[in-house]
Protein backbone atom coordinates (compact mmCIF):
# COMPACT_ATOMS: atom_id res chain seq x y z
CA UNK A 1 0.00 0.00 0.00
CA UNK A 2 1.59 3.41 -0.86
CA UNK A 3 2.65 6.00 1.68
CA UNK A 4 0.13 8.36 2.24
CA UNK A 5 2.59 11.17 0.84
CA UNK A 6 2.61 9.82 -2.71
CA UNK A 7 -1.53 9.55 -2.34
CA UNK A 8 -1.70 13.38 -1.02
CA UNK A 9 0.89 14.61 -3.86
CA UNK A 10 -0.78 13.05 -6.43
CA UNK A 11 -4.26 14.71 -5.07
CA UNK A 12 -2.85 18.49 -5.17
CA UNK A 13 -1.86 17.65 -8.61
CA UNK A 14 -4.53 16.73 -10.06
CA UNK A 15 -6.44 19.55 -8.45
CA UNK A 16 -4.21 21.99 -10.01
CA UNK A 17 -4.52 19.86 -13.41
CA UNK A 18 -8.33 20.54 -13.16
CA UNK A 19 -7.73 24.27 -12.15
CA UNK A 20 -6.06 24.76 -15.15
CA UNK A 21 -8.58 23.30 -17.24
CA UNK A 22 -11.33 25.22 -15.35
CA UNK A 23 -9.42 28.52 -15.86
CA UNK A 24 -8.69 27.81 -19.54
CA UNK A 25 -12.46 27.25 -20.12
CA UNK A 26 -13.32 30.80 -20.66
CA UNK A 27 -11.90 30.76 -23.91
CA UNK A 28 -13.14 27.65 -25.30
CA UNK A 29 -16.74 29.16 -26.86
CA UNK A 30 -15.22 29.19 -30.16
CA UNK A 31 -13.30 26.19 -32.39
CA UNK A 32 -10.23 28.55 -32.93
CA UNK A 33 -10.25 29.38 -29.07
CA UNK A 34 -11.10 25.33 -27.80
CA UNK A 35 -8.19 24.22 -30.88
CA UNK A 36 -5.61 26.39 -30.54
CA UNK A 37 -5.87 29.06 -27.71
CA UNK A 38 -7.01 31.85 -30.32
CA UNK A 39 -3.22 31.80 -31.35
CA UNK A 40 -2.09 33.75 -28.48
CA UNK A 41 0.65 31.28 -26.55
CA UNK A 42 4.46 33.08 -25.42
CA UNK A 43 7.29 31.02 -25.79
CA UNK A 44 8.18 29.29 -22.95
CA UNK A 45 4.22 27.61 -23.12
CA UNK A 46 5.04 26.85 -26.70
CA UNK A 47 8.60 25.25 -26.28
CA UNK A 48 7.85 23.58 -23.46
CA UNK A 49 4.44 22.39 -25.01
CA UNK A 50 5.88 20.93 -28.18
CA UNK A 51 9.09 18.92 -26.37
CA UNK A 52 6.82 17.39 -23.23
CA UNK A 53 4.13 16.81 -26.08
CA UNK A 54 6.34 15.08 -28.05
CA UNK A 55 8.25 13.01 -25.27
CA UNK A 56 5.37 11.22 -23.12
CA UNK A 57 5.79 8.37 -21.02
CA UNK A 58 7.89 7.04 -23.64
CA UNK A 59 10.83 9.60 -22.23
CA UNK A 60 10.57 8.34 -18.73
CA UNK A 61 9.43 4.59 -18.68
CA UNK A 62 10.39 4.04 -21.75
CA UNK A 63 13.79 5.38 -22.79
CA UNK A 64 15.09 5.00 -19.37
CA UNK A 65 14.22 1.58 -19.91
CA UNK A 66 16.44 1.52 -23.19
CA UNK A 67 19.17 3.20 -21.54
CA UNK A 68 19.28 0.28 -18.87
CA UNK A 69 19.01 -2.41 -22.05
CA UNK A 70 21.59 -1.19 -24.24
CA UNK A 71 23.85 1.24 -22.40
CA UNK A 72 24.80 4.12 -24.41
CA UNK A 73 24.34 3.21 -27.69
CA UNK A 74 20.52 4.93 -27.03
CA UNK A 75 22.80 7.98 -27.34
CA UNK A 76 21.79 8.04 -30.56
CA UNK A 77 18.32 8.45 -30.19
CA UNK A 78 19.31 12.07 -28.30
CA UNK A 79 20.93 12.52 -31.65
CA UNK A 80 18.22 12.18 -33.76
CA UNK A 81 16.03 14.34 -31.59
CA UNK A 82 17.98 17.03 -30.56
CA UNK A 83 19.09 17.53 -34.59
CA UNK A 84 15.02 17.18 -34.96
CA UNK A 85 13.79 19.59 -32.50
CA UNK A 86 16.87 22.52 -33.72
CA UNK A 87 16.12 21.95 -37.22
CA UNK A 88 12.00 22.07 -36.72
CA UNK A 89 12.44 25.27 -34.49
CA UNK A 90 14.85 26.87 -37.07
CA UNK A 91 14.01 25.47 -40.35
CA UNK A 92 10.13 24.70 -40.08
CA UNK A 93 8.28 26.87 -37.54
CA UNK A 94 8.08 30.29 -39.12
CA UNK A 95 7.36 29.76 -42.77
CA UNK A 96 4.73 27.31 -41.34
CA UNK A 97 3.73 29.75 -39.03
CA UNK A 98 3.40 32.54 -41.42
CA UNK A 99 1.72 29.92 -44.14
CA UNK A 100 -1.27 29.11 -41.69
CA UNK A 101 -1.30 32.93 -40.20
CA UNK A 102 -2.54 33.35 -43.77
CA UNK A 103 -4.59 30.91 -44.57
CA UNK A 104 -6.21 31.29 -40.96
CA UNK A 105 -5.64 27.66 -40.30
CA UNK A 106 -6.61 26.14 -37.13
CA UNK A 107 -5.54 22.43 -37.92
CA UNK A 108 -2.95 20.87 -40.27
CA UNK A 109 -5.30 19.49 -42.37
CA UNK A 110 -6.73 22.95 -42.58
CA UNK A 111 -3.31 24.17 -43.90
CA UNK A 112 -2.69 21.66 -46.19
CA UNK A 113 -6.18 22.12 -47.79
CA UNK A 114 -5.53 26.08 -48.35
CA UNK A 115 -2.00 25.42 -49.38
CA UNK A 116 -3.48 23.00 -52.31
CA UNK A 117 -6.85 24.54 -52.99
CA UNK A 118 -8.29 21.40 -52.27
CA UNK A 119 -11.93 21.95 -53.02
CA UNK A 120 -12.74 18.06 -52.78
CA UNK A 121 -12.03 17.96 -49.28
CA UNK A 122 -10.03 14.66 -49.81
CA UNK A 123 -7.01 15.59 -47.97
CA UNK A 124 -8.68 16.71 -45.16
CA UNK A 125 -10.91 13.14 -44.84
CA UNK A 126 -7.29 11.62 -45.64
CA UNK A 127 -5.22 13.50 -42.66
CA UNK A 128 -9.15 13.02 -40.21
CA UNK A 129 -8.34 8.91 -40.63
CA UNK A 130 -4.76 8.83 -40.61
CA UNK A 131 -5.35 10.58 -36.96
CA UNK A 132 -7.95 9.46 -35.70
CA UNK A 133 -5.83 5.88 -36.07
CA UNK A 134 -2.72 6.73 -34.54
CA UNK A 135 -3.98 8.68 -32.14
CA UNK A 136 -5.99 5.80 -31.07
CA UNK A 137 -3.08 3.60 -30.63
CA UNK A 138 -1.15 6.55 -29.55
CA UNK A 139 -3.43 7.52 -26.34
CA UNK A 140 -4.04 3.47 -25.81
CA UNK A 141 0.26 3.30 -25.45
CA UNK A 142 0.56 5.94 -22.81
CA UNK A 143 -2.57 5.14 -21.00
CA UNK A 144 -0.96 1.42 -20.42
CA UNK A 145 2.16 3.63 -19.37
CA UNK A 146 -0.36 4.64 -17.12
CA UNK A 147 -1.70 1.61 -15.24
CA UNK A 148 1.77 0.69 -14.94
CA UNK A 149 3.23 3.40 -13.57
CA UNK A 150 0.36 3.26 -10.65
CA UNK A 151 1.16 -0.03 -10.19
CA UNK A 152 4.77 0.40 -9.72
CA UNK A 153 4.35 3.49 -7.53
CA UNK A 154 1.26 3.15 -5.55
CA UNK A 155 0.13 -0.58 -5.70
CA UNK A 156 -3.13 -0.25 -7.90
CA UNK A 157 -4.23 -3.07 -10.03
CA UNK A 158 -2.85 -2.25 -13.84
CA UNK A 159 -6.52 -1.36 -14.59
CA UNK A 160 -7.14 0.95 -12.15
CA UNK A 161 -4.22 2.83 -12.77
CA UNK A 162 -5.46 3.06 -16.14
CA UNK A 163 -8.46 4.27 -15.65
CA UNK A 164 -7.43 6.97 -13.20
CA UNK A 165 -4.81 8.36 -15.59
CA UNK A 166 -7.77 8.53 -18.23
CA UNK A 167 -9.95 10.51 -16.16
CA UNK A 168 -8.11 13.52 -14.45
CA UNK A 169 -6.60 13.66 -18.66
CA UNK A 170 -10.38 13.46 -20.27
CA UNK A 171 -11.58 16.39 -17.13
CA UNK A 172 -9.24 19.04 -17.80
CA UNK A 173 -8.88 18.41 -21.50
CA UNK A 174 -12.31 18.62 -22.36
CA UNK A 175 -13.29 20.97 -19.96
CA UNK A 176 -10.22 23.31 -21.01
CA UNK A 177 -9.63 22.75 -24.76
CA UNK A 178 -6.06 23.61 -26.45
CA UNK A 179 -5.11 26.60 -23.72
CA UNK A 180 -5.63 24.26 -20.58
CA UNK A 181 -3.25 21.36 -22.27
CA UNK A 182 -0.61 24.33 -23.49
CA UNK A 183 -0.13 25.41 -20.01
CA UNK A 184 -0.44 22.12 -18.32
CA UNK A 185 2.29 21.02 -20.18
CA UNK A 186 4.24 24.28 -19.13
CA UNK A 187 4.01 23.13 -15.82
CA UNK A 188 4.79 19.36 -16.65
CA UNK A 189 7.44 20.06 -18.71
CA UNK A 190 8.86 22.02 -16.18
CA UNK A 191 8.39 19.08 -13.53
CA UNK A 192 9.84 16.77 -15.88
CA UNK A 193 13.32 18.93 -16.57
CA UNK A 194 13.72 19.77 -12.98
CA UNK A 195 13.30 15.61 -12.91
CA UNK A 196 15.67 14.64 -15.30
CA UNK A 197 18.48 16.69 -13.86
CA UNK A 198 18.08 15.23 -10.57
CA UNK A 199 17.46 11.33 -11.19
CA UNK A 200 20.55 10.88 -12.87
CA UNK A 201 22.46 12.71 -10.44
CA UNK A 202 20.92 10.63 -7.28
CA UNK A 203 21.89 7.91 -9.44
CA UNK A 204 25.50 8.35 -10.02
CA UNK A 205 25.99 9.81 -6.46
CA UNK A 206 24.27 6.27 -4.50
CA UNK A 207 26.47 4.19 -7.48
CA UNK A 208 29.60 5.96 -5.47
CA UNK A 209 30.35 8.56 -8.20
CA UNK A 210 30.94 8.28 -12.27
CA UNK A 211 34.06 6.29 -12.35
CA UNK A 212 32.83 3.69 -9.71
CA UNK A 213 29.71 3.81 -11.95
CA UNK A 214 31.66 3.02 -15.17
CA UNK A 215 33.73 0.19 -13.96
CA UNK A 216 30.26 -1.29 -12.31
CA UNK A 217 28.69 -1.74 -16.11
CA UNK A 218 32.09 -2.27 -17.78
CA UNK A 219 32.17 -5.37 -14.96
CA UNK A 220 28.37 -6.19 -16.00
CA UNK A 221 28.95 -5.77 -19.82
CA UNK A 222 31.49 -3.61 -21.54
CA UNK A 223 29.77 -3.20 -24.71
CA UNK A 224 26.92 -0.97 -22.76
CA UNK A 225 29.32 1.55 -22.77
CA UNK A 226 30.25 1.59 -26.76
CA UNK A 227 28.77 3.06 -29.28
CA UNK A 228 27.22 0.85 -31.29
CA UNK A 229 26.40 -1.48 -28.00
CA UNK A 230 26.12 -5.69 -28.14
CA UNK A 231 25.69 -5.06 -31.80
CA UNK A 232 29.39 -4.24 -33.05
CA UNK A 233 30.18 -2.26 -35.86
CA UNK A 234 27.65 -4.45 -38.22
CA UNK A 235 24.61 -4.49 -40.05
CA UNK A 236 22.48 -4.74 -37.17
CA UNK A 237 23.92 -2.15 -35.22
CA UNK A 238 23.59 0.62 -37.71
CA UNK A 239 20.19 -0.48 -38.44
CA UNK A 240 19.58 0.23 -35.01
CA UNK A 241 21.62 3.61 -34.39
CA UNK A 242 19.95 4.38 -38.14
CA UNK A 243 16.99 3.55 -36.56
CA UNK A 244 17.40 5.20 -33.10
CA UNK A 245 18.55 8.19 -34.66
CA UNK A 246 15.64 8.89 -36.75
CA UNK A 247 13.01 8.70 -34.21
CA UNK A 248 13.56 12.89 -34.28
CA UNK A 249 12.91 12.85 -37.65
CA UNK A 250 9.25 13.29 -36.37
CA UNK A 251 10.27 16.77 -34.69
CA UNK A 252 9.97 17.74 -38.18
CA UNK A 253 6.28 17.65 -39.22
CA UNK A 254 4.38 15.87 -36.70
CA UNK A 255 1.33 17.43 -36.51
CA UNK A 256 0.44 17.46 -32.93
CA UNK A 257 3.33 19.14 -32.69
CA UNK A 258 2.80 21.39 -35.55
CA UNK A 259 -0.03 23.22 -33.68
CA UNK A 260 2.48 24.20 -31.16
CA UNK A 261 3.90 26.55 -34.06
CA UNK A 262 0.66 27.52 -34.78
CA UNK A 263 -0.38 28.62 -31.66
CA UNK A 264 2.20 31.30 -31.02
CA UNK A 265 1.55 34.46 -30.62
CA UNK A 266 3.61 35.85 -33.19
CA UNK A 267 6.83 34.69 -34.77
CA UNK A 268 8.73 36.84 -32.18
CA UNK A 269 7.54 34.24 -29.49
CA UNK A 270 8.87 30.89 -31.80
CA UNK A 271 12.26 32.76 -32.15
CA UNK A 272 12.74 33.01 -28.67
CA UNK A 273 11.81 29.21 -27.86
CA UNK A 274 13.66 27.81 -29.95
CA UNK A 275 16.83 27.65 -27.69
CA UNK A 276 14.84 26.99 -25.01
CA UNK A 277 13.44 23.42 -26.70
CA UNK A 278 16.50 22.81 -27.55
CA UNK A 279 18.40 23.15 -24.13
CA UNK A 280 15.02 21.29 -23.24
CA UNK A 281 15.33 18.38 -25.24
CA UNK A 282 19.25 17.60 -24.32
CA UNK A 283 18.14 17.74 -20.75
CA UNK A 284 15.35 15.29 -21.43
CA UNK A 285 16.83 12.52 -23.58
CA UNK A 286 20.22 12.61 -21.42
CA UNK A 287 18.59 12.96 -18.46
CA UNK A 288 16.47 9.88 -19.37
CA UNK A 289 19.20 7.81 -20.86
CA UNK A 290 21.90 8.41 -17.64
CA UNK A 291 18.54 6.92 -15.29
CA UNK A 292 18.78 4.18 -16.89
CA UNK A 293 22.20 3.53 -17.15
CA UNK A 294 22.27 4.07 -13.46
CA UNK A 295 19.91 2.06 -12.47
CA UNK A 296 21.23 -0.74 -14.23
CA UNK A 297 24.09 -0.85 -12.04
CA UNK A 298 22.17 0.06 -8.79
CA UNK A 299 19.05 -2.51 -9.76
CA UNK A 300 20.70 -5.13 -12.00
CA UNK A 301 18.05 -8.02 -13.29
CA UNK A 302 15.14 -6.28 -13.05
CA UNK A 303 12.38 -8.19 -14.94
CA UNK A 304 10.68 -5.38 -17.00
CA UNK A 305 13.62 -2.44 -17.76
CA UNK A 306 10.97 0.29 -18.41
CA UNK A 307 10.22 -0.18 -14.71
CA UNK A 308 14.20 1.24 -13.78
CA UNK A 309 12.40 4.40 -13.04
CA UNK A 310 9.55 3.79 -10.41
CA UNK A 311 12.55 1.09 -8.64
CA UNK A 312 14.92 3.80 -8.65
CA UNK A 313 12.39 6.78 -7.46
CA UNK A 314 10.90 4.13 -4.60
CA UNK A 315 13.95 2.89 -2.99
CA UNK A 316 16.15 6.13 -3.65
CA UNK A 317 13.84 8.15 -2.40
CA UNK A 318 11.63 9.85 0.79
CA UNK A 319 8.16 9.20 0.34
CA UNK A 320 7.36 13.10 -0.55
CA UNK A 321 9.75 12.97 -3.36
CA UNK A 322 8.53 9.64 -4.80
CA UNK A 323 5.16 10.86 -4.93
CA UNK A 324 6.06 14.08 -7.25
CA UNK A 325 8.04 11.68 -9.29
CA UNK A 326 5.41 9.40 -10.06
CA UNK A 327 3.28 12.87 -10.62
CA UNK A 328 6.38 13.57 -13.06
CA UNK A 329 5.15 10.09 -15.02
CA UNK A 330 1.53 10.70 -14.82
CA UNK A 331 2.91 14.36 -16.49
CA UNK A 332 4.54 13.24 -18.87
CA UNK A 333 1.81 10.55 -20.40
CA UNK A 334 -0.93 13.50 -19.20
CA UNK A 335 1.15 16.03 -22.00
CA UNK A 336 0.86 13.51 -24.34
CA UNK A 337 -2.51 12.33 -24.45
CA UNK A 338 -3.88 15.35 -24.06
CA UNK A 339 -2.21 16.89 -27.08
CA UNK A 340 -3.39 14.32 -29.17
CA UNK A 341 -6.80 13.81 -28.23
CA UNK A 342 -7.14 17.57 -29.16
CA UNK A 343 -5.78 16.76 -32.57
CA UNK A 344 -7.64 14.25 -33.24
CA UNK A 345 -10.96 15.79 -32.08
CA UNK A 346 -9.97 18.67 -34.21
CA UNK A 347 -9.46 16.59 -37.18
CA UNK A 348 -13.02 15.08 -36.77
CA UNK A 349 -15.01 18.20 -36.17
CA UNK A 350 -12.96 20.90 -37.90
CA UNK A 351 -11.69 19.01 -40.63
CA UNK A 352 -14.72 16.88 -41.41
CA UNK A 353 -17.98 17.89 -39.77
CA UNK A 354 -17.12 21.77 -40.03
CA UNK A 355 -15.03 22.43 -43.37
CA UNK A 356 -17.41 19.46 -45.50
CA UNK A 357 -20.39 18.69 -43.99
CA UNK A 358 -21.83 21.23 -41.57
CA UNK A 359 -20.29 24.83 -42.76
CA UNK A 360 -23.48 26.43 -41.00
CA UNK A 361 -22.72 24.80 -37.19
CA UNK A 362 -22.35 27.97 -34.84
CA UNK A 363 -18.97 28.27 -33.06
CA UNK A 364 -20.54 27.16 -30.15
CA UNK A 365 -21.99 24.36 -31.01
CA UNK A 366 -19.28 23.05 -32.86
CA UNK A 367 -17.46 23.57 -29.75
CA UNK A 368 -19.70 21.75 -27.35
CA UNK A 369 -19.12 19.04 -30.22
CA UNK A 370 -15.37 19.51 -29.72
CA UNK A 371 -15.71 18.66 -25.99
CA UNK A 372 -18.34 15.39 -26.90
CA UNK A 373 -15.81 13.98 -29.43
CA UNK A 374 -12.74 14.91 -27.05
CA UNK A 375 -14.45 12.40 -24.28
CA UNK A 376 -15.38 9.49 -26.77
CA UNK A 377 -11.68 9.42 -28.30
CA UNK A 378 -9.93 9.17 -24.62
CA UNK A 379 -12.83 6.20 -23.74
CA UNK A 380 -11.96 4.39 -27.26
CA UNK A 381 -8.05 4.61 -25.71
CA UNK A 382 -9.22 3.29 -22.11
CA UNK A 383 -10.87 0.19 -23.45
CA UNK A 384 -7.99 -0.66 -25.63
CA UNK A 385 -5.44 -0.01 -22.89
CA UNK A 386 -7.69 -2.18 -20.26
CA UNK A 387 -7.47 -4.82 -22.74
CA UNK A 388 -4.11 -5.53 -22.98
CA UNK A 389 -0.35 -4.25 -21.63
CA UNK A 390 1.99 -3.49 -23.73
CA UNK A 391 5.49 -2.65 -24.37
CA UNK A 392 5.87 0.96 -24.13
CA UNK A 393 8.72 2.07 -25.98
CA UNK A 394 7.89 0.29 -29.00
CA UNK A 395 3.98 1.05 -29.21
CA UNK A 396 4.51 4.24 -28.79
CA UNK A 397 6.93 4.75 -31.66
CA UNK A 398 4.75 3.04 -33.94
CA UNK A 399 2.21 5.35 -33.56
CA UNK A 400 4.54 8.32 -33.08
CA UNK A 401 5.99 6.87 -36.68
CA UNK A 402 2.62 6.63 -38.50
CA UNK A 403 1.57 10.12 -37.78
CA UNK A 404 4.73 11.97 -38.80
CA UNK A 405 5.58 10.01 -41.76
CA UNK A 406 2.23 10.15 -43.51
CA UNK A 407 2.10 14.22 -42.48
CA UNK A 408 6.08 15.51 -42.45
CA UNK A 409 7.22 14.53 -46.10
CA UNK A 410 4.08 16.32 -47.18
CA UNK A 411 4.41 19.35 -45.03
CA UNK A 412 7.77 19.91 -45.31
CA UNK A 413 7.61 19.90 -49.58
CA UNK A 414 4.71 21.98 -49.12
CA UNK A 415 6.90 24.19 -47.58
CA UNK A 416 10.21 24.02 -49.42
CA UNK A 417 9.09 22.51 -52.56
CA UNK A 418 6.86 24.87 -55.30
CA UNK A 419 5.87 21.78 -57.57
CA UNK A 420 4.17 20.29 -54.49
CA UNK A 421 0.71 19.19 -56.11
CA UNK A 422 -2.57 18.28 -54.61
CA UNK A 423 -1.95 14.75 -55.94
CA UNK A 424 1.08 14.42 -54.87
CA UNK A 425 0.25 15.47 -51.01
CA UNK A 426 -2.42 12.53 -50.79
CA UNK A 427 -0.90 10.27 -52.46
CA UNK A 428 2.48 10.99 -50.12
CA UNK A 429 0.30 11.04 -46.93
CA UNK A 430 -1.36 7.45 -48.33
CA UNK A 431 1.74 6.29 -49.12
CA UNK A 432 3.41 7.63 -45.84
CA UNK A 433 1.21 5.90 -43.55
CA UNK A 434 0.63 2.22 -45.05
CA UNK A 435 4.48 1.95 -45.62
CA UNK A 436 4.70 2.45 -41.47
CA UNK A 437 2.18 -0.14 -41.21
CA UNK A 438 3.04 -2.77 -43.44
CA UNK A 439 6.92 -2.29 -42.79
CA UNK A 440 6.10 -3.62 -38.67
CA UNK A 441 3.39 -5.99 -39.67
CA UNK A 442 5.96 -7.83 -42.38
CA UNK A 443 9.01 -6.50 -43.08
CA UNK A 444 10.44 -5.01 -39.65
CA UNK A 445 11.65 -8.20 -38.37
CA UNK A 446 13.81 -9.11 -41.72
CA UNK A 447 15.58 -6.18 -41.90
CA UNK A 448 17.37 -5.81 -38.66
CA UNK A 449 14.39 -4.50 -36.88
CA UNK A 450 15.02 -1.38 -38.81
CA UNK A 451 12.82 1.81 -37.42
CA UNK A 452 9.67 2.21 -39.37
CA UNK A 453 10.00 5.93 -39.62
CA UNK A 454 12.98 5.36 -42.12
CA UNK A 455 11.17 3.39 -44.80
CA UNK A 456 8.21 5.35 -43.64
CA UNK A 457 9.88 8.83 -44.66
CA UNK A 458 11.62 7.31 -47.47
CA UNK A 459 8.31 6.08 -49.20
CA UNK A 460 6.64 9.41 -47.94
CA UNK A 461 8.65 11.73 -49.79
CA UNK A 462 9.30 9.42 -52.73
CA UNK A 463 5.68 9.36 -53.58
CA UNK A 464 4.95 12.92 -52.91
CA UNK A 465 7.93 13.74 -55.14
CA UNK A 466 7.09 11.23 -58.17
CA UNK A 467 2.83 12.33 -58.41
CA UNK A 468 3.56 15.87 -57.94
CA UNK A 469 6.01 15.59 -61.12
CA UNK A 470 3.78 14.46 -63.19
CA UNK A 471 0.58 16.56 -61.85
CA UNK A 472 0.23 20.38 -61.96
CA UNK A 473 0.92 22.71 -59.02
CA UNK A 474 -2.09 24.94 -57.56
CA UNK A 475 -2.06 28.49 -59.01
CA UNK A 476 -0.51 31.06 -56.50
CA UNK A 477 1.40 28.61 -54.65
CA UNK A 478 5.02 29.99 -56.39
CA UNK A 479 3.39 33.03 -55.49
CA UNK A 480 3.17 32.07 -51.59
CA UNK A 481 6.26 30.38 -51.28
CA UNK A 482 8.29 33.52 -52.50
CA UNK A 483 6.32 35.66 -50.09
CA UNK A 484 7.04 33.71 -47.23
CA UNK A 485 10.91 34.04 -47.97
CA UNK A 486 10.98 37.40 -48.90
CA UNK A 487 8.89 37.68 -45.64
CA UNK A 488 11.05 35.48 -42.72
CA UNK A 489 13.79 34.73 -45.16
CA UNK A 490 16.05 31.64 -45.61
CA UNK A 491 16.65 28.84 -43.02
CA UNK A 492 20.04 30.20 -42.11
CA UNK A 493 19.84 33.93 -44.14
CA UNK A 494 18.03 36.84 -42.91
CA UNK A 495 14.85 38.19 -44.68
CA UNK A 496 15.75 41.26 -47.33
CA UNK A 497 14.55 44.15 -45.27
CA UNK A 498 14.45 44.90 -41.79
CA UNK A 499 11.03 46.16 -41.95
CA UNK A 500 8.47 44.59 -44.16
CA UNK A 501 4.79 44.83 -44.53
CA UNK A 502 4.08 41.31 -44.97
CA UNK A 503 -0.03 41.71 -45.56
CA UNK A 504 1.87 44.22 -48.75
CA UNK A 505 4.52 41.66 -49.73
CA UNK A 506 1.88 38.47 -50.02
CA UNK A 507 -0.38 40.75 -52.35
CA UNK A 508 2.54 41.98 -54.28
CA UNK A 509 3.91 38.68 -54.88
CA UNK A 510 0.19 37.60 -56.16
CA UNK A 511 0.18 40.37 -58.92
CA UNK B 1 38.97 5.29 -22.23
CA UNK B 2 38.68 8.72 -20.45
CA UNK B 3 36.76 8.72 -16.83
CA UNK B 4 35.95 5.48 -17.67
CA UNK B 5 34.26 5.66 -21.09
CA UNK B 6 35.47 4.63 -24.22
CA UNK B 7 36.59 7.61 -26.82
CA UNK B 8 33.87 6.87 -29.10
CA UNK B 9 31.27 7.53 -27.09
CA UNK B 10 32.59 10.87 -25.72
CA UNK B 11 32.65 11.52 -29.71
CA UNK B 12 28.66 10.12 -29.71
CA UNK B 13 27.86 12.44 -26.39
CA UNK B 14 29.56 15.64 -28.71
CA UNK B 15 27.50 14.76 -31.70
CA UNK B 16 24.56 14.28 -29.97
CA UNK B 17 24.09 18.13 -28.46
CA UNK B 18 26.66 20.56 -30.07
CA UNK B 19 25.19 20.26 -33.59
CA UNK B 20 21.62 21.15 -32.41
CA UNK B 21 22.91 23.42 -30.01
CA UNK B 22 25.02 25.59 -32.67
CA UNK B 23 22.23 25.23 -34.94
CA UNK B 24 19.45 26.91 -33.14
CA UNK B 25 21.70 29.85 -31.76
CA UNK B 26 22.87 30.77 -35.34
CA UNK B 27 19.76 30.53 -36.82
CA UNK B 28 18.27 32.61 -33.45
CA UNK B 29 20.90 35.55 -34.04
CA UNK B 30 20.52 35.65 -37.71
CA UNK B 31 16.76 36.10 -37.50
CA UNK B 32 16.71 37.98 -34.21
CA UNK B 33 17.45 41.40 -36.07
CA UNK B 34 14.56 41.34 -38.41
CA UNK B 35 11.46 39.50 -36.77
CA UNK B 36 9.32 41.74 -34.78
CA UNK B 37 10.40 44.60 -37.35
CA UNK B 38 7.29 44.29 -39.24
CA UNK B 39 4.61 47.29 -40.10
CA UNK B 40 1.94 45.41 -41.23
CA UNK B 41 -0.41 43.22 -40.71
CA UNK B 42 0.65 39.45 -40.32
CA UNK B 43 -2.02 37.48 -40.53
CA UNK B 44 -4.91 36.92 -42.12
CA UNK B 45 -8.61 37.96 -41.48
CA UNK B 46 -10.08 38.46 -38.47
CA UNK B 47 -6.85 38.65 -35.99
CA UNK B 48 -4.80 41.35 -34.29
CA UNK B 49 -0.91 40.93 -33.65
Amino acid sequence: MAEAEVIGVLIVYFMILIGIGWWASRDTQSVAGYYLADKSLPSWVIAFSANTTGESAWLLLGLTGMGYMVGFHALWIVLGEVLGVALAWSVVARPFKTLTDRYDAITVPDYLNDRFGDRSHTIRVVSAIIIFTMVGAYTAAQLTASGKAFSSFVGTSYEGGVVIGAIVILLYTSIGGFKAVAYSDLLQGVLMFLSLLLLPIVGIWQAGGWRELMNGIAAIDPALLTPMGSYGLSLAGVASAIGFAGIGLAFLGAPQLLTRFMSARDRVQILRAGPIAVVCIIVFDFGAVLTGIAGRFLFPGLEDPETVLPVMSTTLFPPVLTGIILVVVLAAIMSTVDSLLILASSAVVRDVVQQVFKPDLSDLKLAALGKAVTILIGLGGLITALGESRTIFWFVLFAWSGLASAFTPVVLCSLFWKRTTRAGAIWGMIAGFITTVVWVLIFKERFYDLYEMIPGFGAGFLVTIAVSLGTEPPPGADADLDAVRRVVGGPFSPAPSRRVDEHLIFEGERK
Amino acid sequence: MISGLPFPTWILMAAATLPGLILIVVSTIIHSRTEGQDTGRRRGKGNDG
